[in-house]
């Protein structure tokens, strides 16, 4: 079950991240995008400059070409000598200026004196002259002998202009200026070469773009100084992306021109399904996907509560009914009740405890035989945990065997099952117990139904908790220290003889007394006590002494009081008529431990 | 004879006692004139960002030398102001697409009047001082300049159309001319002579005058408005 819930989490683990990446990975992507357009955009603006500046060369040479007329030169000088006559002047410079500009098609072009006053204009204002505009940066340059260019904000338009100075021998006569207007014309051809759509704004109002662009609007309110700078970077504005340029020159504060491109959506599990929606609500199959969805989660819980039909709730139900048998409450697993692995599983539990029941009852034979001249005959209980009364279950056979007294012993590695009588088919199992008196196991012996049964155990239980101390498993060793003198370890030892818990529920085990043991301890007199207490005491030393251990502190005088006073409790606590004390050794340490003998 | 001579002495003692009032009271009010020189930085080179300016390659082209009547003037500060101004018209002129002269004086109280000669209107403000106003062709505003300050002043129609007002609370203002020399009259007394040069004054220098020519050479080098 542990397995199949970790896969469990695995798995949810796994869809969420998978859930995550669909939900977080096209954002990334829009931002790499984004990014790819906003890098794109800025490389437009600078092309976008070039492209203008290099436009601005052509149309400077152009002028250049319109200055070197002859005819030009002419009348401009003549202007600038102050003819009492401007006007014949005029209107030969003005149809100078129309002849060239059937070619030109620009729509300001005007010719000034030396002093920077105009003598005649074609396209934009056609009829006005002898105004100056020597104040113009460009026509000062151009009357200093300089070509350049500019631009122009003039009547709510935008004119990219070029001046060329008039050269008449070895001085200026004039200068002749050319100016296109920036229209939607020039948006397109900026648009041809860029592939963006291209706006341009005067004073915060588009004046000419590409396309009708439903961002226009926007694009004078976001026409703020933080998005004009040269490096500024270019943002966004209602699904398109938008990177702003300024004229250079005269109108460069207030002209810019503006690239825009669309953004593209990717296709993102919302965007899709917003996209979708929006476009043809009908397309979404909505009956269909909850339809689907319904059916889906149907079948997921149908598969959860298999799961839980199949795989965890016998799983759990094993769990417990194999705790019950560890308890005592059961005797063996219910195996057909369980199915697959499950009942493998159960079929070799009840076979280990039939196997280990065999083994007992071979032991118990064994003990029969060795233990005819033994007057004294108990019986007692398989291995089996302490349980409460009206949990006992009747799942084994009492059995008969020789008297085996309440063993306190250190905790043994295994516990270990006690032969029983096989005589008494109907005596329900126990826990290991010692039924010192045989009126006790007279009375059991006389119950013969299940009532009888149930109350003879509780009475039996309730006389011989005095008796048994069951032993935990996990229990640290009672009588073993890692380190500790001998003196110590001798008082320790016997100390927690003595005392040593009882109650456990888990396990009880009960040391089989050897044979010769059994035989000894019958009839012990004083002699016989000192005796076994000196060798006792012998095979104490001896062992330490193979263990490696210290004999400081350690004397048969002292070793012997305790013993003394050990035995004397151990009689006085449990009634037996004697006590026998075995030296072993446990985990590499010397241990003791004491054997009523009934 | 006697009471000849004796008339004679007092028309005599009564002439020089005369002349000599006439005299203390001369040198108490008498003026001396200042002079000197205003150097301006050499020209940096034309700055056209993104703009071409291309040699017509028949023709030298005209170089652009600092014109100081245009760039700066001189600011005489008396260490005891002097008494109460008189208003003053001051007059400046919009012709040729040009702020003339693109530096305009006053003193506090003096009236500026605008003439926008050109045939395009012009929008010309100054923060805190003339409020963004169009001026039609061949029309005249008007302002009376109540505060002192230096005011950057802009033409919103023609952003090339620039200029400094400058108005001040007292002292003597004199423009240099197309060399950068100047000189003036002052009354005898201790005087700051103060350099402004493109919306700034940049150098100040005090001297005395006592009825003798003072020479205060003023150099803008350095400065960097």
């Amino acid at each position: 079950m542990s397995v199949i819930r970790v896969w469990l989490v695995l798995l949810t683990f796994a869809l969420v991240g998978a859930a995550g990446l669909l939900v977080c990975l096209p954002h990334s992507l829009v931002d790499e995008i984004d990014r790819d357009a906003q890098t794109h955009l800025d490389h437009s603006r600078r092309a976008a400059s070039l492209l203008l500046r290099l436009s601005a060369r052509k149309r400077i040479d152009t002028a250049a070409l319109l200055a070197s007329d002859a005819v030009l030169m002419e009348s401009l000088d003549e202007a600038t000598r102050g003819p009492p006559d401007l006007q014949t002047v005029h209107r030969t410079v003005q149809e100078r200026l129309k002849a060239f500009n059937e070619k030109l098609k620009a729509e300001l072009v005007l010719a000034t004196d030396a002093h920077g006053r105009v003598i005649a204009r074609v396209g934009l204002d056609s009829s006005a002259y002898k105004d100056g505009i020597e104040g113009y940066p460009l026509v000062a340059d151009a009357l200093r002998g300089l070509r350049g260019d500019d631009t122009w904000a003039i009547g709510g338009q935008l004119y990219r202009v070029v001046a060329s100075p008039v050269v008449d021998r070895d001085h200026y006569a004039g200068v002749i200026v050319v100016g296109q207007e920036v229209t939607a014309e020039l948006a397109d051809s900026l648009k041809k070469e860029l592939g963006v759509d291209v706006a341009f704004l005067l004073r915060g109002r588009v004046i000419a773009s590409t396309s009708a662009l439903p961002i226009l609007d926007d694009l004078t309110i976001a026409a703020t100084p933080a998005h004009t700078a040269p490096d500024a970077a270019p943002f966004a504005v209602k699904g398109y992306s938008v990177a702003l340029g300024t004229f250079p020159g005269e109108a460069g504060d207030a002209a810019l021109f503006a690239l825009c491109t669309p953004r593209r959506d990717v296709a993102t599990l919302p965007a899709l399904v917003g996209q979708l929606a929006g476009s043809d609500p009908g397309a979404l199959p909505l009956h269909t996907l909850a339809v689907v969805g319904a059916a889906g989660l149907g079948l997921l819980l149908f598969g959860l509560l298999l799961v839980s039909l199949f795989g965890a709730r016998p799983a759990a139900r094993l769990a417990r009914d194999t705790q019950a048998l560890s308890r005592g409450e059961l005797s063996r697993l219910s195996d057909p009740s369980y199915r697959g692995s499950l009942r493998v599983v159960a079929r070799s539990v009840n076979s280990t405890l039939e196997r280990i029941g065999g083994r007992v009852r071979a032991e118990q034979r064994a003990s029969e035989s060795s233990a005819a001249p033994v007057q004294r005959v108990e019986v007692v209980e398989p291995v089996e945990p302490v349980a409460p009364v009206s949990n006992i279950r009747p799942v084994a056979a009492p059995r008969e065997r020789v008297v085996e007294p309440e063993a306190v012993t250190a905790p043994l590695p295994t516990p270990a099952p006690v032969p029983v009588r096989k005589e008494s088919p109907t005596m329900p199992m126990r826990s290991a117990m010692h039924v010192p008196q045989d009126p006790m196991l007279q009375t059991l012996d006389s119950l013969s139904d299940r009532d009888e049964e149930l109350a003879s155990e509780q009475r039996l239980h309730a006389s011989m908790s005095s008796v048994m101390t069951p032993l935990p498993p996990p229990a640290p060793p009672l009588y073993t220290q890692q380190v500790e003198t001998g003196a110590a370890a001798l008082e320790r030892a016997i100390a927690e003889m003595a005392s040593r818990p009882r109650g456990f529920e888990e396990q009880t085990s009960v040391e089989s007394p050897s044979e010769a043991l059994l035989i000894a301890s019958s009839n012990e007199t004083g002699e016989e006590i000192e005796s076994d207490f000196e060798r006792v005491y012998k095979e104490f030393v001896r062992t330490r002494e193979t263990c490696g251990e210290t004999l400081e502190g350690v004397s048969f005088d002292r070793f012997v009081v305790k013993l003394r006073q050990n035995r004397s409790q151990l009689i006085q606590r449990y009634g037996c008529s004697g006590v026998k004390f075995q030296v072993y050794i446990r985990d590499g340490k010397t241990a003791l431990k004491a054997t009523p003998i009934t | 004879m006697s009471r000849a001579l004796a008339r004679s002495l007092v028309v005599t003692s009564l002439l020089t006692a005369s002349i000599a009032t006439s005299l203390l009271t001369a040198s108490s009010a008498r003026a001396g004139s200042v002079y000197g020189q205003i150097t301006l930085p050499v020209e940096r080179s034309e700055q056209n960002d993104g703009l071409w300016r291309l040699d017509n390659g028949l023709l030298p082209v005209v170089q652009k030398g600092a014109d100081a009547r245009r760039e700066c003037f001189v600011l005489l500060l008396p260490k005891t102001p002097s008494k109460q101004h008189k208003a003053e018209t001051v007059t400046a002129e919009l012709r040729g697409l040009r702020l003339m002269p693109s530096l305009i004086v006053a003193t506090t109280g003096d009236t500026l009047e605008l003439h926008n000669d050109d045939r395009v209107p012009h929008s010309l403000s100054a923060e805190d001082l003339l409020p963004v106003k169009p001026t039609p062709a061949s029309s005249v505003r008007t302002a009376v300049l109540e505060r002192a300050g230096i005011y950057p002043l802009r033409d919103d129609e023609l952003p090339h159309v620039r200029g400094w007002l400058v108005v001040t609370d007292s002292g003597t203002l004199v423009r240099p001319d197309e060399h950068g020399a100047w000189k003036t009259d002052v009354a005898d007394g201790t005087y700051t002579a103060k350099l402004f040069y493109r919306g700034a004054f940049v150098a100040e220098i005090p001297f005395d005058v006592s009825g003798h020519p003072v020479e205060v050479d003023l150099s803008a080098q350095g400065a960097h408005p």
